[in-house]
């Protein structure tokens, strides 16, 4: 997925995030071999904080990328996109540094969604050629906010980032936290490595002193790039009943998503400001609900809560 | 074990209060003493005591409130009864900004608002954003219409009661959120420029920068002085602007100058205070347009208010934030 790539590291550089400077962040991109690579002088140009890694892999998982990503790591925190065809808004970087500052341990969620809303994963008319004629109309590479306009939120969190969430697709912790985890579980080695980025968050998320925070200005834009998860091909529900299979093998049926109350960080843009909206609208639906079953709100807080105190 | 871990991140002295909330209080017993009991250990959410102090700077009246009932209040709380010949709360203010030890001092200039359960924890939380953090809590009145109109229908201490026995307060102070209307100057929301904060931290430094509260502003209530330093702090380009926007302070009735007064009584006060800040600052008030960031967790209760902002910011559609 070159073009993606690009655009992605492009959404990455010093020279379209905002607030920070070159010296501020490092970008550790790492390709597996393919037939069709992206250019690594383009990746080159972008900065001298951009760091590209090719590699050969056998394997059909990221997850052995991941790991020597980490192994390239110089930075205290980490932000995580195990997909590269997520482009990003231009604050993400800053935002992600100062929940840094404000917490010990922040699991920073940068909220995810799809270019083209529903249609990239429903509409079998939608392809690459679709989606840069949606991109061509913006300025996106002058105002990443603008992303927003064409997006709805990814069908991982459809729920809106108010309620427990799944997975997310551009996700900062500090280095010592992924340590603790053993970095990538390299049991995931389905294609695409399966579901390991919600077994990722989830283990992060519910680790004793973190602290869920959001990025509600922000967000992680998938590209259409006929991925596992996103393109209708033969396979597809077939390959998704095993990542769901081995997800609950290993959480011993228990895998479910991460109920934690968010701290909500950062400016919101008025292109934000409709899914901060629907997100408001969606958390109340389900507060009356749980308030109605006699239900908790966060339950994975409680259960924290009561490890900490025992 | 996190304490300790917070203290070498931070490198602070775990000894000394973080945050130094100043409240001014004057002729206002009963909602004093509950505004007072908002700030304590006892009902602000997960705080450690020691993080923050209170210093209660009661100008004197022939309603006082006293040291008593401050002493029973779980939390750091200091107590200073004073004489004060102006109307002013402005002397009140740098006196107790002068005794504050916290490394940030924050401001409730009308000790008639009491606070939501997550304003000192976050506040706290919300020093660390940037070096320069100025930390505002949104301002809301008790009642369905803004106090200064309610009275025309009779809202008065009677109503108010009322209400807040109805959500069993103190039980769980988001529950004000549920009886309780925008107030004047934060009617525009999280998403367009607000007049002043009710209660608002700065770092020590910027404190001492600005000089505190302008002591120029003598009008009764201290005018516009609140405005005037909202607007000081956020027109420094140094000064990170954090919106505690799932928290709120809020104004309970009391007579007081701008929310208890009626008709051309009001309207006059009003015209003096306007008056007063143009003649200090050489033109009338205009909010800052520093864009905040948002800080915070979101109750049920407060998420209506996320609502009002945003439609607020879509029908003016003046700054696009």
């Amino acid at each position: 997925m070159p073009m993606q790539l690009e655009q992605t590291l492009y959404t990455l550089s010093a020279q379209y995030q905002r607030g920070v400077s070159v010296d501020d962040y490092e970008v550790v991109v790492v390709e597996n071999d393919s037939t069709n690579m992206t250019s690594e002088g383009y990746v080159h140009q972008l900065g001298k904080n951009i760091h590209y890694y090719s590699r050969k892999e056998r394997s059909h998982s990221p997850v052995p990328a991941i790991n020597f990503a980490f192994e390239q790591c110089r930075g205290k925190l980490i932000g995580l996109m195990i997909d590269g065809a997520h482009m990003v808004t231009p604050r993400v970087v800053q935002y992600a540094l100062t929940a840094n500052r404000a917490f010990e341990k922040p699991i920073v969620v940068v909220p995810g969604y799809h270019v083209g809303g529903r249609r990239q994963s429903t509409d079998p008319s939608y392809n690459e050629t679709v989606e840069q004629e949606v991109l061509a109309g913006l300025q996106w590479r002058e105002n990443g906010y603008e992303l927003f306009d064409v997006a709805e939120f990814s069908p991982g969190n459809e729920h809106s980032y108010l309620h427990p969430i799944m997975e997310c697709n551009c996700l900062f912790a500090p280095y010592k936290l992924f340590k603790e985890i053993g970095f990538c579980d390299t049991r995931f080695m389905l294609k695409g490595g399966g579901s390991v980025n919600l077994h990722l968050y989830r283990q992060l998320a519910t680790k004793s002193g973190t602290t869920i925070v959001v990025l509600p200005g922000e967000g992680s834009f998938h590209q259409f790039h006929g991925g596992v998860s996103t393109s209708s091909y033969e396979q597809k529900q077939q390959e998704l009943s095993e990542h769901r299979k081995q997800l609950h093998e290993i959480w011993g049926g228990s895998f479910h998503s991460v109920s934690r109350e968010p701290v909500l960080l950062g400016a919101v843009t008025h292109w934000a400001q409709r899914f901060l909206e629907l997100s408001s609208h969606k958390a109340q639906k389900r507060y009356r609900r749980l308030a109605s079953l006699g239900r908790q709100e966060w339950e994975d807080d409680d259960a924290l809560t009561k490890t900490d105190a025992s | 074990m996190i304490k300790r871990l917070l203290r070498k991140k931070y490198n602070r002295d775990s000894r000394k209060p973080l945050l130094s909330l100043v409240v001014i209080i004057y002729k206002m017993p009963e909602q004093a003493k509950k505004t007072l009991f908002s700030l304590s250990a006892e009902y602000q959410r997960d705080v450690d005591p020691n993080e923050y102090e209170v210093l209660v700077m009661e100008n004197a009246s022939d309603k006082p409130m006293g040291k008593e009932y401050v002493s029973n209040l779980k939390g750091n709380f200091r107590y200073f009864y004073r004489d004060e010949k102006m109307p002013t709360p402005v002397p009140a203010i740098n006196e107790g900004a002068a005794k504050a030890v916290g490394d940030h001092i924050a401001i409730i200039v009308d000790g008639a608002r009491m606070a939501s359960p997550g304003v000192v924890k976050h506040m706290i939380m919300a020093t660390r954003v940037a070096r320069y953090t100025a930390v505002a809590v949104p301002g809301y009145h008790i009642g369905e219409k803004v106090q200064q109109e309610a009275i025309y229908s009779g809202y008065g201490y009677e109503t108010e009661k009322a209400l807040l026995d109805g959500i069993n307060w103190p039980e769980d102070g988001y529950k004000l959120f549920n009886i309780a209307c925008t107030s004047a100057t934060s009617r525009p929301g999280f998403f367009q420029p607000i007049g002043e904060s009710n209660c608002i931290s700065v770092p020590t430094e910027i404190w001492n920068k600005l000089g505190g509260f302008e002591p120029r502003f003598t009008e009764t209530g201290g005018g516009q002085v609140n405005l005037d330093f909202y607007k000081r702090v956020c027109d420094l380009d140094e000064v990170e602007l954090v919106m505690l926007a799932g928290e709120g302070t809020f104004h309970q009735f009391h007579g007081g100058v701008t929310t208890g007064t009626m008709g051309d009584e009001r309207e006059k006060i009003m015209q003096a205070h306007f008056d007063q800040y143009k003649s200090i600052r050489g033109e009338y008030y205009n909010p800052p347009t520093k864009r905040p960031m948002l800080f915070g967790t979101f109750k049920n209760e407060s998420l209506r208010f996320v609502d009002h902002s945003i439609n607020v910011a879509r029908a003016a559609y003046q700054l696009n934030w």
